[in-house]
């Protein structure tokens, strides 16, 4: 089986090498598609696919408060007091509240991004330190050690990656923190953090307009198998209590529940996603374009090829080898476009990320990190693959069809079975069926004879186009003596038919 | 040349009818035709009688629309097509009148397509090819491709493929129909050579002085065989 393939292979690299121009419109044309949507899907991997480092992201929801006439606000801890006490759709609820720290006692004085996080929050995302450990609950309550969990990115610029930095100190703020921990590559929730420190506060004792006050990040995890719409559902419906309960400082206000991807990638309204679904669908649509254009150039190539086929079959290739080989013929095709597709997709992609528009604050080196990775080049695999297939299945089972062999192999022509011509015999016959009558008016018809192999009937002798052609072109005058439209009497069907002979 | 042993092909009763636009044409009425092994019958007959659709379904190229066809004994004439297309691979070989050996491959890649159709192994492939090319005089011209030859030379590859897998019957069309007279003898000599090594020919011709060089001459006039004639 694998020599038959690979006998395949090889006449189907003649075959494209033999027909430049064919093969050149094709693989541009495939190579084109295939990178484009190589490229967009290398974006919706990146914005929506790939795994950040956060456990079963698609059951982590993210809190918004809404009020009409004005942008989304943050959480505040009424809201993470009312979920904590009245939800019944979340697994784990945590929040965080960025700030920023001065950096003392590391070189010079640096301002850094970082939040106060309850152990919730790590816990509830799912996120473990890559070294030490998260807050512990003493850690998180009023009082508690003053402990800190430092970025990779910081872990690298301050203490240049050293294994031993848990337990190293922290002056934030003119305090002195013990680092516990180092999260991992690229985790900075919320926003930009570099250092994490617990938070410490017994919400139920803050004074109600601190409590009140927007500004902290709530996320949760949802139990198993309950719908973010639910949990949209109940979150509203605690809204609604909120406003009865508090109308002072809630009256007006919602609650809205959204999918953390969808948060980090700043889309409230869930645009994005859709935008992405939709951009991918137009490549793809792009790409089946293209497939049907180049299954037409197969298609059209086919009929010039018709009495290989023929010959193939009067061999005794069976349908199925025969289909075998023009798909392997079109799959080589794709292949070379594939793979000029990937490579174009390579140039592309660097340049999408340029002028992403989704400037995520957070997990920015996930979500600014548009690149070819595994995922990517299966997608272009798969995409090459199902190319070849579309465009090359309908032409080969139209080439390898059952219809009757011989008349195809008596075409009394001399030339080997896919030699060259058909393109100059195209050419006449378009030249002679656009001529005007007058031209046509010098076709000659001759008695029924049974000289020149028993053809007889109707003759042009030199017509005017093809006389031009020749002229015009030495590779013609080189192949053709005349041409002869002839009538022929065929034996394999009733009746006489027409068509055009070349004498060589 | 009649050997008295089982037919290697038995028509019974063959027609053919073509249907076009409602008018029925008669290619073949009721042929009866036994062809031996070892034997080289030549079909005669002027253009329209229905040679070349005689060589259609002998060749397993067409069917008939009534009668029996066997071949070596087996009933072939409703045979499935990848049925038909094994058996023409293997108790098959075709010489036809333009040769048809495909351009783009060598006269070596050429002979062996049957071969590989058949699922052979390659060394065995070679051995087979290189026997047949040998035998028709071309061994040194394995490499090249058609166009690089002369017509006597791409009807010879072409018997060489008919031959590489030592079918049980080579069926020729016209195959002197594209060459000039000194070709053509030569190719008829060649078809002569292999009658005499043993190989079993059914040749269709419009040419009388080559069906002479067949043994056996059957006539064929409006689908119908007129003569059926043994060389003295």
């Amino acid at each position: 089986m694998f020599g038959g393939l690979w006998q395949d292979l090889r006449y189907g690299t003649r075959t494209l090498l033999k027909s430049p121009g064919y093969t050149a419109i094709a693989v541009v044309a495939l190579a084109l598609s295939i990178g484009a949507n190589t490229a967009i899907f290398s974006a919706v991997n990146t914005l929506l696919l790939r795994p950040l480092p956060l456990k079963d992201l698609d059951r982590l929801v993210y809190s918004i408060t809404l009020r009409e006439g004005f942008d989304p606000f943050g959480a505040s801890f009424l809201e993470f007091d009312a979920y904590q006490q009245r939800n019944h759709f979340f697994a784990s609820i945590g929040a965080a509240k960025q700030r920023s720290f001065n950096l003392i006692g590391r070189g010079e004085p640096e301002r850094i991004r970082g939040a106060s996080a309850m152990s919730d929050y790590f816990t509830t995302l799912g996120v473990k330190p890559l070294l030490g450990r998260s807050f512990s609950g003493q850690e998180d309550r009023p009082g508690g050690a003053a402990v800190a969990l430092i970025s990779y990115g910081l872990w690298q610029n301050h203490f240049g990656g050293n294994t031993s930095v848990v337990g190293e100190t922290l002056n934030l703020e003119g305090r002195i923190y013990t680092i516990i921990g180092v999260m991992p590559r690229g985790f900075d929730l919320p926003a930009a953090a570099d250092v994490w420190v617990p938070f410490q506060m017994n919400i139920g004792s803050l004074p109600f307009m601190d409590r009140s006050a927007f500004g902290c990040e709530i996320v949760a995890r949802l139990r198993p198998r309950i719908t973010v719409e639910q949990a949209d559902a109940e979150a509203k419906s605690i809204a609604r209590q909120l406003e009865a309960e508090f109308p002072q400082v809630r009256r007006g206000w919602s609650l809205k529940l959204i999918p953390l991807r969808q948060q980090l990638l700043g889309d409230l309204a869930g645009r994005v996603n859709k935008a992405l679904v939709a951009l991918m669908c137009g490549v793809g649509f792009l790409l089946l374009i293209c497939c049907a254009n180049v299954a037409n150039l197969q298609l059209a190539r086919g009929i010039t090829r018709t009495r290989e086929l023929a010959l193939r079959r009067a061999l005794g290739a069976s349908r199925s080898r025969l289909i075998r080989q023009l798909l392997t013929e079109s799959m080589l095709l794709a292949w070379i476009g594939g793979v000029g597709g990937f490579l174009l997709a390579h140039w592309i992609v660097p340049l999408l990320a340029a002028i992403n528009p989704i400037q995520g604050i957070s997990l920015a080196a996930f979500f600014h990190d548009f690149k070819i990775d595994t995922r990517v080049l299966s997608f272009a695999l798969s995409v090459t693959l199902a190319t070849g297939v579309i465009f090359g299945l309908l032409p080969a089972i139209k080439g390898a069809g059952e219809n009757e062999v011989m008349p195809s192999l008596r075409q009394s022509d001399q030339h080997s079975a896919s030699a060259p011509g058909h393109g100059w015999l195209n050419v006449l016959i378009i030249a002679e069926i656009a001529s005007p009558p007058t031209r046509r008016s010098r076709i000659q018809t001759r008695s029924p004879s049974h000289d020149e192999n028993d053809f007889a009937g109707i003759e042009i002798f030199r017509a005017p186009e093809a006389d031009r052609f020749c002229r015009s072109s030495p590779r013609a005058r080189e192949k053709f003596a005349g041409y002869t439209l002839c009538r022929h009497d065929d034996e394999h069907s009733t009746g006489a038919r027409d068509h055009l002979r070349l004498r060589l | 040349m009649n050997n008295g042993s089982t037919p290697l092909i038995h028509l019974e009763n063959v027609t053919k009818v073509f249907l076009t636009d409602e008018v029925e044409t008669h290619a073949l009425s009721g042929i009866h035709l036994e062809i031996r092994t070892g034997e080289y019958v030549s079909i005669a007959g002027p253009s329209g009688c229905g040679k070349s659709t005689l060589l259609s379904i002998l060749g397993l190229l067409d069917t008939a629309s009534d009668g029996s066809y066997c071949l070596k004994g087996t009933e072939v004439a409703n045979l499935s097509f990848p049925d038909r297309a094994r058996i023409r691979n293997r108790e098959i070989g075709f010489i036809f009148q333009s040769f048809n050996l495909i351009g783009d491959l060598t006269v070596y890649e050429n002979v062996e397509l049957p071969l590989t159709y058949r699922g052979m192994a390659a060394g065995e492939r070679k051995h087979f090819v290189i026997e047949a090319l040998e035998r028709v005089g071309m061994g040194h011209r394995a490499k090249h491709l058609p166009s690089q030859l002369s017509g006597g030379q791409q009807q010879r590859v072409a018997v060489a493929r008919a031959l590489a897998g030592k079918p049980a019957i080579l069926l020729a069309d016209e195959p002197t129909g594209n060459l000039d007279s000194r070709n053509g003898e030569a190719v008829m000599d060649l078809l002569k050579e292999l009658h005499a090594g043993g190989a079993t020919i059914c040749m269709v011709t419009h040419d009388e002085r080559f069906a002479q060089h067949a043994d056996r001459t059957v006539h064929l006039f409006d689908g119908r065989v007129v003569e059926d004639r043994i060389a003295a």
